[in-house]
């Protein structure tokens, strides 16, 4: 699958002013790949449990070297006592660009009404562990190393309860255990369900609409302590992260946001300010999105954050956030700027463009190898009752994908419609996972879509420039080395990348950190800063080639 | 972007008093005052408006001196010195202003010998004449198309005696003649609780209170008149009631009959538009919009709408290309300046629009929005000195808005001011929760 490289200043030069003008991007590769998934939503949406699901994790659960996809399934209001009724898939890399569903052998095919999932090695025994939210009990599948897992998650304490979405794991206290958060939504009785169309906020333009998360009562959220003995305790109010008001959460991203060291929470709400806590290095966290900038829209607006990227995009050494919203808001691209952020979103010309879809999934990634981190986002309403209602601003029920190329001048291009019809396909996206499926130094995209089937793009982009990809192991319990940052300098990039569990919108992206070095055939410096605070480095590291590299 | 509706009614009349009224023998104290009365009014029935005038005049000042009397005899002497004042502003010559300086001096002596029960009389007659006097003083000034000054009067009257017959009515049908549409309601609503079936007035009071932002109230009136679908003007009233006040479908309905009988017009076609775009279906809003531009291109709120719908859209340079046509149909108009820097500033072109925004405050230093995005701007390019100045009047000119709290919040915190700052985001968080929880 190597592609002829195009190398030269020249065109690192041209890249950076303008989008390629390629017709191939992606392809979508979903049938011939052997991927039949389709994820069940109730068609008309009456209720906003039916809206929500679900995640995609893409993951080496068998240790062979390739990506596997794990694809989350929810029930409906009518199907919600047969937790069958739902299949989530876990597709099995064969190699060759074919891919097998061995859930049920597995045992990951079942996890009720679910949401969305995350991946880690929990016990450090070298094998990646993947963590379902649902609503209800959520699950903590443990891989058994022999191709099947183990639900452990009510003996480890973690199945929290009520209606979780996003999760992720992080050593926020540096333990050399990984903890894990778990945002919630609202509270939800299927019993006593909102009646559909009943209320002032169960209406869309004058017709009625599934009610909520406006008008609902919202939902703390957890976070389980490692205990490192197979236990978790549940210490999200001790901590400081429980969210008390409860806001509707959904994304969940782990990541330094002042440079400090330490891994800090950021948290996307639904209709309500979002979060960012700060780690006091002491067990606790400070909530500071307010007078760091990250709260609310550049005009105080409340927006629907669902999806969370976080990446260093513009190579200044720091990590940026940014957050997919409802429609007729905009997707927020906040810069960090060491001391706070700033919301660079119509700056950057990432904003307007987004006016009219609902956001979900989003990566930052590096699509055409040129060093700098562009952007995609899913999108798709929430209400199928849009498609016979006045639309204002919003794009219809389903929506294309917006694909955002960096400039390198902090700005971007929105280029989707440049590829062909791939992107610009109106979907009803929720869960996107970016990650190098075919291990040819281009990253591909897996989408989970609410409605119908799921997606596998290949990225097939024939002027790629150089790559790297790193794969780290962490010492002790931290194998997957999660919170680690790689530096890398490659003539005049310096580029970073965070190792993270959970990312997107209830999603997992490929832990294995790609660069994409444009015209450079070797990285002069590699640093690895593991999640212990030691550092570990590399020099003139040779380009297109997938490295390991072991904490000592 | 409201537009004003009226509908010019200056019919009011004097109220004359009947023969044998005019006849009644008074008592002493009052005599004069009734003999002025009883001039006005035969000067008024011989169309002699000025010799009325002044004997109105007169009469204001026995019935002001009177009231003066009367209070200083029951021992109310700042009321007394009030009436006595007001009793000097209508003094006609030096001899009254000399009767008016002896009776300061001793104000009880002249009603000395009467009781109780005959000074509240004299008193209630009193008050009667004088909302009488600044009654028909107000009628004959509305009469000559004064209603600014008819106003005031029947202002007076009002304040004198606000129960007086057809006093509110004529206060209120002054002011709206004199525009003061959002003065004019509550004597309108008044003067139909005693009128309930005046069609007219029912419409003045629809038009003022359309005027007035009270759009629910508008529509309410207006639904059932029924000389409404045979009147344009009317029709065209009750849709914009209903569009202000969030009834866009039904507002359609009444612009499309408007359009279907009275053939293409640029004023409908935007109206239309602008339903439309408020019931969220952009498209038939910009055919609308546009149809309106082709007969008049010139249409500043054509351009202003489809602008607004171009920047809900995220198309910043077509919403800029409106906003600039917007501006050359209205280049002193300040809103349309600041729809300009509105796009300009999502569009990044921070410098042209802090140019625009500071000019429209130097026209008009309290545009609260106008500050807003200034000192949002400022902010965003490091002056954080300069955008709390401007957040700062921002907030004490809209307290409530809680994006000016929110920016003001991140300017302190910039400034390394936290506690400042904290307080802005903590009132950004009540002004939320009170929203919220509102209706």
């Amino acid at each position: 699958m190597r592609r002829a490289l195009v190398a030269g200043a020249l065109w690192l030069a041209a890249a950076r002013l303008a989008a390629p003008a390629s017709a191939l991007l992606f392809r979508d590769v979903t049938r011939e790949a052997g991927i039949v998934f389709e994820h069940h939503s109730a068609p008309e949406k009456k209720y906003i449990v039916e809206s929500m699901s679900g995640g995609v994790a893409l993951l080496d659960f068998d240790n062979d070297g390739l990506v596997d996809i794990y694809l989350v399934d929810s029930l409906t209001v009518d199907t919600a006592r047969d937790p069958n009724a739902s299949h989530s898939a876990l597709y099995r890399n064969l190699g060759g660009g074919r891919f097998r569903d061995v859930a049920d052998a597995a045992g990951v095919a079942h996890p009720g009404w679910g949401m969305g999932v995350c991946a880690a090695d929990v016990d450090g025994d070298g094998w990646p562990d993947l963590y379902v939210t649902a609503l209800g009990a959520n699950h903590l599948y443990h891989n058994n190393h022999d191709g099947t897992f183990t639900d452990i998650a009510e003996r480890a304490g973690v199945a929290g309860g009520g209606w979780s979405t996003g999760c992720g794991f992080a050593d926020y206290d540096r333990d050399g255990n990984l903890d894990l958060f778990v945002s919630r939504y609202v509270q939800l009785d299927l019993a006593h369900l909102p009646e559909f169309g009943k209320g002032k906020t169960c209406e869309y333009r004058g017709i009625p609409v599934q009610c909520g998360p406006r008008g609902l009562a919202g939902e703390s959220d957890l976070l389980f302590h490692n205990d490192g003995n197979g236990r978790f305790t549940e210490l999200g109010r001790q901590a400081g992260v429980s969210d008390p008001a409860g806001y509707f959460g959904l994304g969940v991203a782990w990541f330094d946001a002042n440079g400090d060291g330490w891994p800090d929470l950021y948290v996307a709400d639904d209709s309500t300010p979002s979060l960012l806590y700060l780690n006091q290095k002491d067990g606790t966290f400070k909530e500071v999105a307010f007078p760091m900038g990250v709260a609310v829209s550049e005009d105080g607006g409340e927006q629907g954050g669902m999806g969370l990227a976080v990446g260093d995009y513009d190579n200044g050494g720091r990590f940026s956030l940014f957050k997919t919203n409802f429609s007729e808001e905009y997707n927020d691209l906040y810069r960090n700027e060491g001391d706070h952020f700033s919301d660079v979103s119509f700056r950057s010309r990432t904003a307007a463009s987004s006016l009219p879809y609902v956001g979900w999934g989003t990566a930052f990634f590096d699509y055409d190898n040129d060093g700098l981190l562009d952007i995609l986002v899913v999108n798709g309403h929430v209400y199928p009752q849009l498609d016979v209602a006045q639309r204002g601003a919003s794009a219809g029920y389903r929506q294309r994908k917006l694909l955002y190329h960096n400039r390198g001048d902090g700005t971007f291009d929105e280029v989707a419609a440049q590829f062909g019809p791939v992107l610009m396909e109106e979907r009803v996206s929720r869960g996107l996972a970016v990650g190098d499926l075919d291990n040819d130094g281009r990253l591909d995209v897996v989408v989970n879509d609410l409605d119908g089937g799921a997606q596998v793009l290949h990225n097939e982009l024939a002027e790629a420039g150089h790559w790297l990809e790193v794969t780290l192991r962490g010492k002790g319990r931290m194998t997957d080395a999660i919170g680690a940052v790689v530096k890398l300098r490659a003539g005049r990039l310096n580029m970073m990348r965070l190792v993270q569990s959970g990312t997107s919108y209830l999603s997992q992206e490929d832990m294995r950190r790609h660069f994409g070095l444009g015209a450079a055939t070797r990285a002069e410096a590699l640093e690895v800063v593991w999640p212990d605070g030691s550092v570990t480095r590399r020099e003139n590291v040779a380009a297109d080639q997938r490295l390991e590299i072991r904490q000592p | 972007m409201m537009r004003r509706v009226r509908r010019a009614r200056h019919g009011l009349a004097c109220l004359l008093l009947g023969p044998a009224l005019a006849a009644q023998s008074p008592p002493d104290p009052g005599r004069a005052l009734d003999t002025a009365i009883a001039a006005a009014e035969a000067s008024l029935r011989a169309g002699e408006w000025e010799a009325a005038t002044r004997s109105y005049r007169s009469a204001l000042f026995e019935g002001w001196l009177l009231l003066a009397q009367r209070d200083a005899a029951e021992g109310r002497a700042e009321s007394s010195r009030a009436a006595f004042d007001r009793a000097a502003a209508v003094a006609a010559d030096d001899a009254g202003r000399t009767r008016l300086r002896e009776l300061r001096e001793a104000p009880r002596s002249a009603l000395a010998g009467l009781t109780l029960a005959q000074r509240q009389d004299l008193g209630a007659r009193a008050r009667a004449a004088v909302a009488r006097s600044y009654l028909n003083l107000g009628v004959m000034q509305a009469q000559a198309r004064q209603f600014a000054r008819a106003a005031e009067l029947l202002a007076e009257a009002a304040e004198a005696d606000p129960d007086f017959p057809q006093v509110q009515y004529s206060l209120g049908v002054a002011r709206f003649n004199a525009q003061q549409y959002v003065a004019a309601v509550a004597p309108l609503s008044r003067a139909l609780a005693t009128r309930p079936a005046d069609a007219e007035l029912r419409r003045m009071l629809a038009t003022a209170y359309l005027n007035d932002g009270r759009y629910a109230e508008a529509a309410e009136l207006l639904r059932d008149d029924p000389r409404r679908e045979a009147d344009a003007s009317l029709q065209y009233a009750y849709g914009l009631a209903l569009a202000r006040s969030d009834r866009p479908a039904e507002a359609e309905a009444v612009f499309k009959s408007l359009l279907a009988r009275h053939g293409d017009s640029a004023e409908l076609s935007v109206v239309l538009g602008q339903a439309q775009a408020q019931r969220g279906d952009f498209e038939a809003a910009s055919v609308a919009l546009s149809r309106a531009l082709a007969l008049k291109p010139d249409v500043a709120e054509a351009h202003a709408t489809l602008g607004e719908i171009q920047l809900k859209q995220g198309r910043l340079a077509e919403a800029e290309a409106e906003f600039r046509a917007e501006l050359a149909a209205r280049p002193d108009d300040l809103k349309t300046r600041h729809n300009l820097a509105t796009a300009l500033e999502l569009e990044g072109q921070s410098e042209e629009a802090i140019d625009l925004l500071r000019s429209v405050l130097a026209a008009k230093p309290d545009f609260a929005d106008a500050r807003y995005l200034l000192g949002k701007i400022l902010l965003a390019r490091g002056e954080a000195a300069a955008a709390v100045e401007q957040l700062e009047t921002a907030r004490r000119l809209t307290p409530d808005a809680a994006n000016v709290r929110y920016q003001l919040g991140l300017a302190y915190q910039k400034l390394g001011r936290g506690e400042q700052a904290e307080r802005e985001f903590q009132a950004f968080r009540e002004l939320k929760d009170k929203r919220r929880s509102g209706p």
